[in-house]
């Protein structure tokens, strides 16, 4: 009997879990719960556990063991609720790993509050495009801070010339502000030989003309579709509102979006827009919250809401009602598969 | 406002991923456990602890810095050295201060904060967070081992001349079971049983924890916090509130405290920083396996007010 609650079973329980994280990995299930950091930890938990359970179910157990409080041997403490112990062990993990859908519902996105500008993002380097928008950070921070320490940070973060040019002003095309953009980062960053083309810089955000695609070199951290549109995901368009320097390399461009859609209800702006909604995860599946970008397309696509799409069109950062607002003028939005990752990071 | 509404998917989901996350911490400090277990005994410990009651406890508090551990993991940790005899004092003061004072949780609240005054978060986060531990730490040290701990938690009850001196370090251990075995390969295996001992116990009120965690993290309606920002005592509040219900990691709450809730005062975010891994929904459970559950509630609620107060204060002082 002893042997059942000393060996068996809770050899058993670890074999469930070890198969419940390993086939979480390897089937990539993983990838809609855990932020890759995470990941690692998964699979090694996972192969620990099948060690322990391997070496539990080698073993007899001696048979003067489990006589008092003191052994050592998992569940064999209390005779009442052995079973039910297992059972929470076991089934609600295993449950969870076979039953659960991959991908938050629409009432998980209405709760959380979907975030339509960059403001709760918080400033995380996440990936190539972030390293530019560490960069201006670097600059506002101090922005009268010695040459050196601001050139380095803005030749990393891309080859724009007009990189450093942009320190401190959060909205250059609301003011038409030539002498501002000038004065503090000349002075300070002579080492800026593109400088010449930064007077007409302030000037690009109130006529995004369609011909600017492509009459600029593509930042290298930015990717094309073969059809050739620019490849952006929700939180760029989001942090291209707040970062007058993402703004540039994005604006006007023909962009394609992977993004779910929702209704834009109560929001102001015309009527033909919708939400193109992506869950962004910090560091796993439970702290995920929505972030949204707008879409303005005639008419409005008759999808049921949740639907996958992928959004070709124009990226515009306009004003609205006093605040920048990221809107995609799209001309065309259809149905899609969802991408591999669901989760934006 | 329908603050509540339940939905069985999107609670697999964050059940799920909760799991995912923990599991692996959990099974390290399982792991660590079962290594103090069979390699670690009452006198090694007893030497390696200062004398004198208040440093053993203050280095108790910052031995996180050198062993960092988050939650989950701590207490398993802790629950093997209770009992090997740890003091009750030294025990609680590791348990709460190192899931913040340790270098992944400083980098971690300062890469997060960037931009809004990362260094004195960071500071005022693990500053505080010891201040507490030590504080908490040197109260229990004063109360009664028996009247706080569970039943079984202490291998062997402290003689009163060890308890005098401060330490609560047991005698000889007087069952079977807890002899130490002398060959390494006898220490490795009574390792690997402690060690899945301990994940299994831990494991159950883990389950339990991230259950009610996810329900409560998918079913309620965060927009609805919104208004309370504004006032200083019920932001502070409801935000550690918030930190039980989401029951998040240590080393990773900074990112959502920093984002979350922009219209809060930052006193609120340090008060979610700082009472949250010292206390949530499955930390509940994992405490109860140490501590009676008059003792969890008692410092849950002591927590609460003591951290809420002080961070009231500090938002009345201009911070």
């Amino acid at each position: 009997m002893t042997s059942l609650f000393t060996r068996w079973i809770p050899s058993l329980t670890l074999a469930v879990w070890s198969s419940v994280l390993l086939g979480t990995y390897y089937t990539g299930r993983v990838t809609a719960f855990l932020h890759p950091s995470f990941r690692p930890g998964v699979v090694i938990a996972g192969f620990a556990l099948a060690t322990l359970a391997l070496f539990i179910a080698s073993r007899p157990t001696p048979p003067d063991c489990c006589a008092d409080a003191t052994c050592t041997h998992p569940l064999a403490r209390s005779k009442a609720g052995r079973w039910i112990t297992f059972l929470i062990l076991v089934l609600p993990v295993a449950a969870a790993a076979w039953l659960s859908p991959e991908q938050f519902s629409k009432q998980a996105f209405e709760q959380r509050g979907i975030a339509t500008d960059a403001s709760v993002l918080g400033e995380r380097k996440v990936s190539k495009k972030q390293a530019a928008t560490v960069a201006k950070e670097a600059e506002q921070a101090a922005p009268m801070a010695p040459p050196a320490p601001i050139a380095a940070p803005g030749k990393e973060a891309g080859p724009s010339p007009t990189q450093v040019e942009q320190t401190a002003k959060t909205d250059s095309a609301s003011t038409p502000a030539p002498a501002q953009a000038g004065a503090p980062a000349q002075a300070g960053a002579p080492a800026q030989a593109g400088a010449p083309a930064q007077a007409g810089a302030p000037a690009q955000a109130s006529a995004p003309a369609p011909a600017q695609d492509g009459a600029e070199p593509l930042p290298e951290y930015l990717q094309r579709t073969v059809e050739g549109y620019v490849i952006v995901e929700v939180l760029d368009m989001l942090y291209a509102v707040q970062d007058s320097q993402l703004r540039k390399d994005f604006e006007g461009r023909t962009v394609q979006l992977v993004a779910q859609m929702m209704p834009s209800k109560g929001a102001a702006g015309p009527d033909n827009r919708f939400k193109a909604v992506r869950m962004f995860m910090t560091c796993c599946a439970a702290d995920a919250r929505p972030v949204a970008t707008l879409v303005e397309v005639s008419p409005l696509p008759e999808l049921p809401e949740m639907t996958w799409v992928r959004i070709v069109g124009k990226a515009t950062f306009p004003i609205d009602n006093g605040k920048r607002t990221a809107v995609i003028q799209a001309t065309s939005v259809t149905q899609t598969k969802p991408p591999e990752e669901t989760m934006l990071f | 406002m329908n603050w509540f509404s339940f939905h069985a998917g999107d609670f697999a989901v964050a059940f799920l991923s909760v799991l995912l996350e923990g599991i692996p911490f959990l099974l390290l400090g399982s792991l660590i456990s079962g290594l103090v277990d069979a390699f670690v005994s009452p006198e090694r410990l007893a030497r390696v602890l200062p004398r004198n009651p208040v440093a053993a406890v203050v280095m108790s508090g910052l031995l996180g810095l050198v062993f960092p551990m988050c939650e989950c993991g701590s207490v398993v940790v802790i629950r093997r050295f209770l009992r090997k005899g740890l003091p009750v004092g030294c025990a609680v003061t590791y348990m709460l201060g190192a899931p913040i004072v340790s270098p992944v949780v400083a980098l971690s609240t300062f890469a997060a904060f960037r931009g809004q005054h990362p260094l004195e978060v960071t500071l005022m986060r693990l500053g505080l967070g010891f201040l507490i531990a030590v504080a908490v730490g040197l109260i229990f040290q004063k109360l009664p081992a028996q009247a706080l701990l569970q039943s079984g938690v202490r291998g062997a009850e402290p003689s009163p001349a060890s308890t005098r001196a401060g330490l609560h370090v047991a005698s000889a251990p007087a069952s079977e079971g807890d002899a130490m075995p002398t060959s390494v390969g006898a220490r490795l295996q009574r390792a690997v049983y402690a060690a899945s001992t301990d994940f299994l116990d831990v494991a159950v009120f883990f389950i339990i924890g991230a259950a009610i965690t996810s329900v409560l993290g998918t079913a309620v309606d965060r927009t609805a916090l919104e208004p309370l920002a504004s006032n200083p005592l019920l932001a502070i509040g409801s935000l550690m509130l918030v930190a039980v219900a989401l029951a998040l990691c240590s080393t990773t709450d900074a990112f959502i405290a920093a984002t979350s809730f922009p219209s809060f005062p930052m006193t609120a975010k340090l008060a979610f920083l700082v009472f949250g891994p010292m206390f949530d929904l499955k930390l509940y459970w994992l405490y109860g396996l140490l501590f009676k559950r008059r003792t969890v509630i008692l410092l849950a609620l002591g927590l609460f007010f003591g951290i809420g107060l002080i961070c009231w204060r500090l938002n009345a002082l201009g911070f």
